[in-house]
């Protein structure tokens, strides 16, 4: 159980909106980022904010990026796919749970 | 309700857009009654909901300065702002309706992850 | 874990699709749900009314679903639902208005619930957008 740490999720588009911009001022090293939703596109390997994602533990659900054709595309290799039961899994080992949309 | 938790609330949006700026500050002071205690987080464009000045009246809505002055009423003291947030929109702490305190966006990290709970607006 | 959600985005985004899943997700691994709690445009969720496409996926009825197999509190914020027209009978009654579209299994109440979710929950998620 990580006490301190914040997961953060998020669910819009990083080419149209700036909440993983705003996500990423705020987190820190021992947080994670769960991408969701519109906020799959931020697992394309060439967006603006990719280089700072990198740094991050980084999730995303993987039904969204398959919904979106994002399977086919380069993807940044170090964030994790997962379904729903592991985004379960992971708000019970995170104590809190900002979301940005 | 015997219980007290420590409960952060996240604001980030602008208000009159929506109504969410509106409602959010709603519960607030809805868990202020219930005696919880209270942190409120003014990030991004929610700082915008922070200025003073604020007269809504010609665009049909109801004041979100006149409910953030409220929130002594409802003891919410703990008001965190983001000064990068602010610096970015060239926002001087003087232009604010109440005493908030200014954190950078660690500081505000540190004190978002002690809370128990948050709600995210 | 005792969970709650809190739910602000209307049946028509995707948000209240996750939140969903989420309880679904939540409840197979045996963990507990004990509110959602909708506010903002999610009081939309509270329709009884809606008619839904063939094929698609009509996630007020999948609620119904998940709520009929494991035994919680769907509740629209009372402000929040009455300025969207979304109100039960008693409420139409007290406001005089000629016709109520409440889902009979939510019901319709102050942030108070919203603030004893959060205090009684050891999670509370938030899904707007």
């Amino acid at each position: 159980m990580m006490s301190h740490a914040i997961l953060h999720t998020v669910n819009q588009s990083p080419f149209t909106h700036s909440a993983l911009e705003q996500c990423l001022c705020y987190t820190q090293e021992c947080d994670a980022i769960l991408l969701l939703e519109n906020g799959v596109y931020a697992a394309l390997l060439t967006h603006p904010l990719s280089d700072k994602l990198s740094g991050k533990k980084c999730y995303a659900i993987e039904a969204d990026l398959q919904a979106r054709g994002l399977l086919e595309q380069t993807l940044a290799s170090h964030i994790q796919l997962i379904n729903f039961t592991d985004f379960v899994g992971l708000t019970t080992q995170y104590k809190l749970v900002q979301s940005w949309y | 309700m015997t219980e007290n938790k420590k409960i952060g609330i996240t604001l980030r949006h602008a208000p009159y857009g929506s109504d969410l700026a509106q409602e959010a500050l709603d519960a607030t002071l809805a868990m202020g009654l219930f005696g919880q205690q209270i942190t409120l987080f003014f990030l991004a464009d929610g700082v915008f909901q922070l200025l003073k000045s604020q007269s809504s009246s010609d665009i049909h809505q109801k004041s979100v300065e006149k409910q953030i002055s409220a929130f002594e009423l409802y003891d919410i003291e703990r008001v965190f702002v983001c000064a990068q947030s602010l610096r970015q929109r060239n926002i001087d702490t003087h232009s604010l309706c109440i005493d908030a305190v200014c954190l950078s966006a660690a500081e505000l990290q540190k004190a978002l992850s002690t809370q128990d709970t948050v709600l995210s607006f | 874990m005792i969970f709650s959600l809190l739910v602000l985005s209307p049946p028509s985004s995707q948000a209240s699709l996750s939140a969903y899943q989420f309880a679904n997700a939540l409840l197979l691994e045996k963990h507990s749900l004990y509110r959602v709690f909708f506010y903002h445009d999610a009081a939309y969720n509270g329709s009884s009314i809606q008619c839904i496409g063939q094929g698609e996926f009509d996630v007020i009825k999948a609620w119904d679903t998940l709520q009929e197999q494991y035994e919680f509190d769907r509740v629209v914020c009372i402000a929040a639902g009455l300025k969207r027209g979304i109100i039960n009978e008693t409420e139409a009654l007290r406001y005089e208005k000629t016709a109520y579209n409440l889902n009979n299994e939510i019901n319709l109440a102050g942030l108070g619930e919203l603030a004893d979710a959060t205090v009684k929950s050891d999670r509370m998620i938030t899904f707007g957008g």
